[in-house]
């Protein structure tokens, strides 16, 4: 029998306005009302039933999420594409066991996140019995950045490659998407104190990793690394 | 060295966010252009879908041009009441009717209209309803909410129509009380005598109820039932059973062993009978009003829902889109609706097939654009059709769900302007005076 898929949004305020939030930051006042919930409901049972416009409207709302995030936390990557695919196709077989339909973003960004990790775990291990993916990251392509920024980029890349898988999405997670340490438990599926404890020891291994490299210990603020490394907000 | 101000240096989460450029329009397209090959290919028939694909456009341009070339019908249809005899004339009991034909009681009990054909129409307490037209052979009649006792004496010709809600029912000369509960949209017909034709939003072909038989919809739940009047079996009195027709019925259910295919389908009380008027077999619109709508989408299923859908006729064709319909097989009502656009361009089936697609695309997402696109494709090309009061309420109501009262306003007040007797005009009345 399939997992039951169960997430629950966190809800916070806004720094702006009282506009309750979820974990991503997408305002919450459609799934509290009766219609929004009708509304998610309709469009999951759409999705299961394998109507077409569903599948077309979830594309749209979701893979420019996916693909951020993992252009975020795979870097400049050739098979980026595949793996948006392949999120969805994960997703597109696993939403008959999804129970709460107002969770459907983020059970997507949940599968994303494994996809994530599952390719920068493919990737290393293709780097240790040498068959490709050397550690050196492709261009930068379409980065809308000056040179100083996007040899910054380049490096610090350079250095993610060196973390190891969990210790990497993690990280990305925490610094990138900007997620609390329960919602990046719940999204890796690990405990909070094994978050907790990763997150620590890897940024002050970035940290240390940054101080030594002349151009990004002159480029980037680590303070927030710092903050982390020693358990505590920046 | 001088000393560099930390705080106005980029974090590391920052710098990843600004240099990973968003996915373009033009990425997006082609990866569900490919996301969607890689479904096809899991679906399965992706040959049949191409086809479909190209026979439903094709079909959506054959359809608007029929309906551009022949909507002078209507111009026809105005030039025959040129010179016909003078309209019915009709009185108040209980009551008065105002200028604008709506019936108001004096009499806590209900009021009564009697018309000059000797028809009379009683309306129960707290009903509210109007008279839109008279002519000489009969007047029509809309009820906005609750209960009306109807008795209309049979002369040649007879052309009567009472709309309640968003069902109208075509009377042939007979007597019968007729329901609307605006609150709930839930329709009811009891028929005492004779024959009336309801056509309502719940099925592309109407039904046709007879003597003794009463008929229940319920709009939000999309269930219909067609049933004997308990007071008719308990006079012992048998379904109505055409000699045709009882060689064609299907054989009892309660010797069959199984169970009603639907609840809310009787299936022992319907009288099978063939509306068309005497087939070989038992066809699939009979079975529709028996109540027997899952048989007819597991008879089409065990055919070959590809195979049933290119080669049955067209009333077969309609029978199945409303059976798939009542029976909530959603899925298999889309491609048959699709099916009999494309086939059918040019039947009033194929363009109330789009009414009806509306209204599934609206089941499945109450806030589908797409419901919008196809309501207005109904009236775009039935300007006159049964479900254009319809269409153009659902519209309102999407409208206030996907962008609220002000983008909804202007489509309440053209709901109030052509049908200000129309069931959902309260809620138009509500959004555009808010």
């Amino acid at each position: 029998m399939g997992r039951a898929w169960h997430y629950h949004f966190r809800v916070s305020a806004s720094k702006h306005n009282d506009v309750p939030l979820n974990r991503f930051g997408v305002a919450l006042s459609d799934a509290d009302t009766v219609a929004g919930r009708i509304e998610a409901e309709a469009f999951l049972s759409a999705l299961i039933r394998g109507a077409p416009w569903a599948a077309e409207e979830a594309w749209n709302r979701y893979a420019p999420m996916v693909f951020h995030l993992l252009r975020r936390g795979m870097g400049p990557s050739a098979d980026l594409d595949d793996c948006v695919q392949e999120v969805f196709l994960r997703a597109f077989r696993r939403f008959k066991n999804l129970r709460d339909a107002t969770a459907l973003r983020s059970f997507v960004y949940s599968i994303a996140v494994r996809v994530m990790r599952w390719q920068l775990r493919r990737r290393r291990i293709r780097r240790w019995v040498g068959l490709s993916d050397t550690g050196e990251l492709p261009e930068l392509g379409q980065a809308p950045l000056d040179v100083e920024a996007r040899e910054a980029l380049r490096r610090t890349y350079a250095l993610l490659e060196k973390l190891g898988t969990l210790d990497r999405t993690i990280f990305v997670l925490r610094h990138s998407e900007e997620l609390s340490l329960p919602e990046i438990a719940n999204a890796v599926d690990v405990s909070l104190s094994t978050v907790k404890r990763h997150l620590g020891r890897t940024s002050s291994r970035v940290a240390r990793l940054v101080r030594a490299d002349p151009l990004l210990s002159t480029y980037l603020s680590i303070g927030r690394l710092d903050a982390d490394s020693e358990g505590r907000d920046a | 060295m001088p000393e560099i101000d930390q705080s106005r240096k980029p974090d590391i989460g920052t710098l990843l966010r600004v240099g990973s450029p968003g996915l373009s329009p033009q990425g997006q397209r082609s990866g569900w252009a490919r996301f969607k090959g890689a479904l096809d290919r899991r679906q399965g028939p992706t040959t049949y879908r191409r086809v479909v694909i190209a026979l439903t456009a094709c079909g959506a341009l054959g359809a608007i041009a029929v309906s551009t070339t022949i909507s002078p019908h209507k111009a026809g249809r105005s030039a025959a009441a040129i010179g016909t005899p003078a309209p019915l004339t009709y009185v108040a009991d209980r009551g008065e009717i105002l200028s604008d034909g709506v019936i108001r009681s004096t009499d806590p009990l209900g009021a009564g209209v009697r018309f000059s054909d000797g028809s009379h129409i009683l309306l129960k307490a707290a009903t509210r309803a109007q008279i839109v037209s008279v002519e000489s052979r009969g007047a029509r009649m809309a009820i906005a909410d609750g209960e009306v006792v109807v008795d209309v004496v049979h002369q040649p010709s007879t052309r009567w129509r009472f709309d309640a809600g968003p069902f109208s029912v075509f009377v042939e000369g007979t007597s019968f009380s007729l329901g609307w509960a605006s609150t709930d949209e839930r329709f009811h017909l009891r028929m005492d005598t004779g024959v009336v034709t309801v056509k309502g939003p719940l099925g592309a072909d109407p039904i046709r109820v007879r003597a003794g038989e009463t008929l229940t919809v319920s709009v939000p739940e999309q269930q219909i039932q067609l049933r004997r009047h308990e007071s008719d079996r308990q006079l012992g009195l048998e379904p109505e059973v055409t000699p045709s027709s009882a060689a064609l019925a299907p054989p009892p259910p309660a010797t069959s062993g199984r169970p009603p295919s639907h609840p809310s389908w009787p299936r022992a009380e319907a009288t099978v009978r063939s509306m068309s008027g005497g087939v070989g077999r038992s066809s699939w619109r009979d079975m529709v009003a028996a109540g027997r709508s899952s048989d007819v989408v597991i008879e089409a299923e065990t055919r070959g829902i590809r195979v049933t859908l290119a080669r049955v006729v067209r009333d077969d064709l309609a029978a199945l889109a409303d059976a798939a319909r009542y029976s909530r097989r959603n899925d298999v009502a889309g491609l048959t609706l699709h099916a009999l656009r494309n086939r059918f361009p040019a039947s009033d089936a194929a363009r109330d097939a789009a009414f009806f697609l509306g209204r599934l695309e609206e089941a499945d997402n109450p806030r589908s654009p797409r419901s919008l696109d196809w309501y207005r494709r109904y009236r775009a090309e039935t300007p006159h059709g049964l479900y254009v009061s319809d269409s153009l309420g659902r519209e309102m109501l999407i409208m206030q769900r996907l962008y609220g009262d002000e983008a909804a306003r202007a489509i309440g007040r053209e709901y109030l302007a052509r049908f200000p007797q129309g069931h959902l005009a309260a809620r138009a009345a509500a959004i555009a005076t808010r």
